[in-house]
Formats: structure tokens, sequence, C-alpha cells
């Protein structure tokens, strides 16, 4: 979609235009679900977080400054639900089968043959000892591929914090991985 | 160990979670929004509320102006107002044709003013009947 399209989307909609806005939701809902479930691992959990995040930006729509990008903002909102819903929630922490774990690391085309449930739980597995800011900031650095910058919009965070809240979480990552080749469970 | 940390974020990375019933969510949202609009869309009902809400703290402070407005021995006493109001209370004779302890301040004044009123006529005739 180019940029004068989604502007007009975007004016229509603030306009009270629901199909404009549906537009929008059909535009961006497959990437704010990738980053609810990659926060949240958990389907139903990230369908919620999908429908509160749109709910928001169609809320405070009429506020939005349109020299922003509109991806990031909704990526903004989706994010900080997410970090809320982890600082409140114990989430689910299912226990990865250790095969599971030996595929992905021995097998290259185990991406291919990946479900959704399982990688939830690798997800899961390898993050549910980071505090949530770290959690948040790996997942936007490392699993999401965003630059500084634009973490830095959308965490309100400093680059300072998000380096060092990344460095912690890659860390304790590493740490997980060798405990799991010293052959503990992980 | 750095290449199997790099490998699982790769493997991870490159698996995109893939949203079900996509249009089934999207539905739900409309349907959310939807009714927002009939919310935002009210200002009827906005301005209901507030009318509604300020005549009931209106009367809500009236029922409590005539409560506090009978006063007792002490702020009578104390209070000019209410000396004011006993003074009119003793002297008038309408209120003891009227008979009643509870009369609010207003008809107890204009029955103040009524007496006086003849009084004046009283007064103006007086110097007449003088003369």
């Amino acid at each position: 979609m180019d940029q004068n399209t989604l502007n007009e989307l975007i004016e229509r909609s603030k306009r009270n235009d629901g199909k404009a806005f549906r537009l929008l939701v059909e535009e961006n809902r497959q990437m704010i679900y990738a980053l609810a479930f990659r926060l949240l691992c958990n389907e139903e959990e990230a369908r919620d977080a999908v429908q509160e995040t749109f709910i928001k930006v169609w809320m405070n729509l009429k506020g939005f400054d349109t020299n922003r990008r509109f991806s990031t903002w909704v990526y903004a909102i989706a994010a900080n639900l997410c970090y809320d819903k982890l600082k409140t929630n114990k989430h689910f922490s299912k226990c990865l089968p250790a095969e599971t774990l030996n595929e992905v690391l021995s097998n290259d085309d185990v991406e291919k043959k990946m479900i959704d449930t399982e990688l939830g739980a690798l997800i899961a597995t390898l993050t549910d000892e980071l505090t949530p800011k770290q959690k948040l900031v790996f997942t936007l650095r490392d699993l999401e591929d965003l630059p500084t910058e634009e973490i830095v919009q959308i965490t309100g965070m400093t680059a300072n914090q998000i380096k060092s809240n990344l460095f912690l979480a890659r860390q304790a990552l590493r740490t997980k991985l060798n405990h799991f080749q010293d052959g503990r469970s992980i | 160990m750095e290449d199997q940390f790099e490998k699982l974020i790769r493997s991870v990375k490159s698996v995109k979670p893939v949203l079900n019933n996509p249009e089934d969510l999207t539905d739900s949202i409309m349907e959310q929004i939807e009714n927002k609009i009939l919310h935002r869309n009210s200002p009827l009902l906005i301005w209901a509320r507030i009318a509604l809400c300020t005549a009931a703290v209106l009367l809500f402070g009236l029922f409590f102006f005539q409560q506090t407005d009978a006063p007792d021995a002490t702020i009578a006493s104390t209070n000019p107002k209410y000396k004011i109001k006993n003074k009119i209370e003793a002297d008038s004779t309408c209120m003891q044709l009227l008979g009643s302890e509870h009369l609010n301040i207003v008809r107890t004044y204009l029955c103040y003013l009524q007496e006086n009123s003849i009084e004046n006529q009283l007064n103006k005739s007086y110097p007449l009947q003088k003369n």
C-alpha cells in the first residue's frame, strides 16, 4: 500500500469511515499478530492482543500525527499492550520437548516444518526467564529485526537501555542453551 | 556455541506466526468498533447526561438548602441571618395565623413584606388623620 492511499485511509477513518479502517486492519493485522505471538507465545492471547490493539488505534486515531509512520505507531501500541500483559500475567511456559530443540539445531530445513504451537513453545521455553523488558527488546531487535531507532520510538527507552537489556537477554539465552548442551533440560 | 545460538535465532526468526481465520478476527474488531462509532455519534445522549446530572445536583442543593434553612437554637443565636428571620417570625402576626414552624424563608419574607406594606399605608394615612 503506497503512502498516499494509506494517508487517505487514515483520514477517512478519522471521519468514522468503518470501511477505510477495515482496510487498515487488513493491511496490518498479520504484522501485529506476529509480534503479539512472539511476545505472548500463545495464539488466543495474541489474537486478543491484535483485537485490543486495533480498538486502541481506532480510539486514538484522531490524535495520530500523519508525519509519523503509521505502522510504527500501531506497532508501538501493540508492543506496549503486550508488555503490560507480560508484566501482569504469568504466561504459560509449555515445556519444549528436547527433540524439537534438537531438530531446530540440527536440521537446516526445520523452519518449514514448525507449526505455531511448537514455535510458541520454543520461544516461551527460551525466553521465560527474561524480564518483560528484556523479552520485548529481544523480540523487537532479534526476532522482528527492527533498527534501534525504531525500538526507541516504540518502547520509549533510551538507546543505552535497549543495548543493556538486549545484552542481558542474549546472555541469558546463551546460558540456557549451554545448559541444554550440557545435557540438562531447559 | 555462538553458531548454535545464531542458528536458533535464525530458525525462530524464519518461522512467521500465521494468523488463522484472519477475516473472523477482522469482523470481530469491526463489530466492536461499530459499537464505538454509535457511542461516539450520540452527542444528544451526552447532552442529556450532562443536563440530568446538573438537574440532579441542583435539586440536591435545593433540598440541602431547605433542610439547613431551619436553624437550630445555637445557630439562630449567633448567625445574623437567622436573627432577622427569628425577628420576622416573632413579629409577624401573619406567621401566627399560618401556624407552621417549618415555613421556608421565602414565604416568611413575603409575609413580612405584606405586613410592612400595611404598616406603611397606616403611617402614610396617620399624618392625614392628625391634620
